[in-house]
């Protein structure tokens, strides 16, 4: 290569070099800068050289960084490296760069000039941003999960307590019942109390389902026109007895005519239940709850008032979420925290609104719930609770029991022999379609979840038999795929444990007659 | 952990009286460099790192404390009391400046003279005075700063990866001196160009003087006159040095313009 040819190409690199370089005085005065440079800022050379210094080319706020940081650093060190600025470009936008530099100095030891570069750092800057708010939401997301965790644990630990809790006079019962044999009035005294703790615990789970199915979106209402005052009534019936115990006296203040509206009766009456256990919960002994009813402009204005521990302000918003109850250990009460979660859901699945209101600590809680009322009386309004039907006793049914709990099965077979009706067991599925073979039976209930074979394998084998037993699949599964799993496998009912003792008494009484 | 090692004190020089040397944002002591040994033949010289500078313990930094200008005074006269320095002449650079006339007037017994080097009383604008900046070049700083923007990038790293220290990084920075923390540097920023310290002028009794840059335009000429004016009996040197680091660029010149005030008094 001809010295001419070298000459040009280093010309060549320095002038569109992909970086912009300069060269400028100790002050900054820009005495030499490449094509790439110029064509950054919209500069010709003539109007830059001599005439403009490299930090009045810079945004504000760079400059004011140049000036105390960049600068000092650079008459220290003799150069810096990668030092971020922004550059002012043609168009006026502010372009990100890094800069290096370099001091150059004479042979009397004094600073000639400044070499600089500066890299172009638009697209590294915004990879970095974009790696800062990865962070963030890395670091936002962290945080929610750990905190999730910590609710989580708090729920299990008060789920576990409140499980215990109604156990132990459970188990105390029936310590008493071994040693008495039942004896004087010892099984009078002890069962109502295994009822109602037995109650309890089926409630507790019934609340957990439901909140699993609304989380799912998976809560079907049968919404009719119904009374609202009879809604009422029926919480009422559930709640009393929680508040009987927790010595809070219930004042009713209720309408004279009915108040219309469309509900799912059972429902709504869980939701308003919610609210009087609510109550029970927090109000101390000899306190008062209030339920007021009344029409209020278009709709229902249904009031829960108490004379309880009351709510913080700060709280008032979190206590409908889903374990807000069950957050710090040292405020943590009875309940899980949960009702209040149920109860708000179900009355917006009622096209409501439930809030909260109190004054602050010690001073109370109450509840409102609005809900739209019916414009017209309606003439066929159902009746939302019928009364019991009273039972004729049945005729003795050949009834099999499939369970692979041996004590379920037991105490069904006990339950049906003490109502005259012939049972046998069998415990897992195979051992199910034997006995189903040579017994007969009217009627199977049959537990899904068996060794050997499972429940719908057996219903499919015993509808092969030939027979035409009642074929009920009892079972902890309550959802509507396992109901349609359970139809399609040949099973007439579909029923959810624990099974009330009256709707099997129903069952039974409703099998056609023995041939 | 004693005052010394939290602002990373440095004293040397063979003469009686003190002379503490407070550097400005962006920098550290460093930045004495050229013009400390000038004066250790005469003067007993300390210098130390502001809380988040340099080799300071930067886990003493308190946002509270460090909330305002008062803060870094108050660790001024801890620095003072600690070296039992009395009559000290503090020469303070750009907001450093403002932190010595807060110590002085606090302790006029420690602080004996002022020796302002590209000073602001307020950098903002305001009616009927020009600081040189507007509430908006100030802003496009802070933010800036405080979104790593400006600086090192080697601080990005440390900023996406979450580590305090760069220094953690295990790396030889190629930037030895002004070490900042990135974040401690934003906050001494919001602290220094939004601190309004006129008022505290009147209250000045020690000796001072000013040393104005030509064309510094972090602190301009309009500045220094302003505070010569406001500080009774103070001496005003306009410095043919340029830009806002004149200890840095012309450092004869500069501690010229000191000796001379130093022997006057």
């Amino acid at each position: 290569m001809k010295s001419d040819d070298a000459d040009a190409d280093v010309e060549e690199l320095y002038e569109q070099a992909p970086c912009a370089l300069l060269s400028t005085l100790p002050g900054g005065l820009i005495v030499r800068a490449n094509q790439t440079f110029l064509d950054w800022i919209g500069r010709s050379r003539e109007s830059v050289l001599g005439t403009t210094r490299f930090q009045e080319l810079l945004t504000m706020g760079s400059r004011m960084y140049y000036e105390t940081h960049y600068s000092p650093l650079l008459a220290m060190q003799g150069s810096v490296s990668e030092i971020a600025l922004e550059v002012r470009r043609k168009d006026g936008a502010a372009s990100p760069v890094v800069a290096s530099a370099r001091q150059v100095r004479g042979a009397d030891g004094a600073v000639r000039v400044v070499r600089v570069a500066l890299f172009d750092s638009t697209d590294r800057r915004q990879y970095e941003r974009e790696l800062l708010l990865a962070r963030q939401r890395a670091e936002l997301a962290t945080r929610e999960l750990a905190e999730a965790d910590v609710r989580r644990n708090h729920f299990i630990a008060t789920l576990a307590h409140e499980l215990r809790s109604p156990l132990a006079p459970i188990r105390s019962a029936v310590e008493v019942l071994r040693r008495s044999g039942g004896a004087g009035d010892t099984a009078a005294k002890t069962l109502p109390i295994m009822e109602r703790q037995v109650t309890q615990i089926g409630r507790l789970v019934e609340d957990l389902l439901d909140v699993g199915r609304i989380g799912r979106d998976a809560l079907t209402l049968h919404r009719v026109p119904v009374d609202l005052v009879s809604v009422v009534h029926h919480a009422v019936e559930t709640s009393e007895p929680l508040l009987r115990d927790a010595g809070v006296a219930l004042v009713l203040r209720l309408p004279e005519t009915p108040i219309y509206v469309e509900a799912d009766a059972a429902r709504l009456a869980q939701a308003i239940s919610n609210l009087l256990g609510n109550a029970s919960k927090f109000t101390p002994r000899d306190g008062t709850a209030t339920l007021f009813l009344e029409r209020d402009g278009e709709g229902a204005l249904l009031r829960v008032a108490d004379t309880g521990i009351g709510i913080e302000e700060e709280q008032l918003s979190r206590i409908f979420e889903m374990f807000a109850q069950a957050a710090p250990e040292e405020q943590r009460r009875n309940g899980l925290g949960i009702g209040l979660t149920l109860a708000r859901s179900l009355v917006e699945r009622h096209d409501g609104v439930l809030t909260v209101h109190s004054p602050g600590l010690g001073q109370g809680t109450e509840f409102r719930i609005r809900l739209p009322v019916l414009r017209e009386t309606l003439e066929s309004v159902s009746r939302s609770f019928p009364p019991p039907e009273i039972e004729a006793p049945s005729a003795s049914r050949r009834v099999l029991i499939v369970d692979d709990n041996h004590d379920s099965a037991q105490m069904m077979a006990l339950l049906l022999g003490l109502w005259g009706h012939e049972t046998r067991m069998a415990h897992d599925g195979l051992e199910a379609v034997a006995v189903a073979e040579s017994f007969a039976p009217h009627l199977v209930l049959l537990d899904i979840g068996l060794p050997r074979l499972n429940g719908y394998e057996v219903a499919q084998r015993i509808r092969l038999q030939g027979g035409r037993p009642v074929l009920v699949a009892l079972t902890g599964w309550g959802e509507e795929e396992d109901r349609r799993r359970s139809a399609a496998a040949g099973f007439d009912q579909h029923l959810v444990k624990p099974i009330a003792h009256d709707a099997l008494q129903k069952l039974v009484a409703g099998l056609p007659d023995p041939a | 952990m004693t005052i010394a090692a939290r602002n990373n004190v440095r004293v040397s020089g063979r003469g009686q009286r003190p002379m503490v040397f407070a550097h400005g944002f962006g920098c550290d002591q460093n930045m004495w460099r050229f013009l400390v040994p000038l004066f250790e033949p005469s003067h007993r010289v300390v210098a130390f790192d502001y809380v988040g500078a340099g080799n300071s313990d930067t886990a003493a930094y308190d946002r509270e404390r460090y909330g305002s200008l008062e803060g870094y005074a108050t660790d001024v006269l801890e620095i003072c009391e600690e070296l039992d320095l009395r009559d000290a002449v503090f020469v303070g650079h750009s907001v450093s400046a403002m932190v010595g006339v807060l110590a002085a007037r606090r302790q006029p017994e420690r602080i004996g003279a002022l020796v302002l080097v590209g000073p602001s009383p307020r950098y903002l604008d305001d009616e009927g005075y020009r600081g040189g900046f507007s509430r908006q070049d100030v802003d496009e700083l802070l933010e800036s700063l405080e979104s790593n923007y400006l600086g090192w990038s080697s601080a990005m790293a440390p900023a996406i990866m979450g580590t305090a220290n760069p220094v953690e990084l295990g790396a030889e920075l190629a930037n030895s001196f002004c070490r900042t923390d990135p974040t401690i540097a934003g906050q001494f920023a919001r602290v220094t160009f939004l601190s309004d310290n006129r008022a505290d002028l009147p209250g000045v009794t020690a000796p001072t003087l000013i040393l104005q840059c030509s064309d510094d335009i972090i602190a301009p000429a309009s500045v220094g006159d302003y505070l010569h004016a406001h500080i009774a009996g103070s001496e005003l040197v306009k410095l043919k040095a340029t830009g806002h680091c004149p200890h840095l660029s012309a450092p004869d010149e500069t501690a010229a313009a000191i000796a001379r005030f130093l022997r006057l008094q």
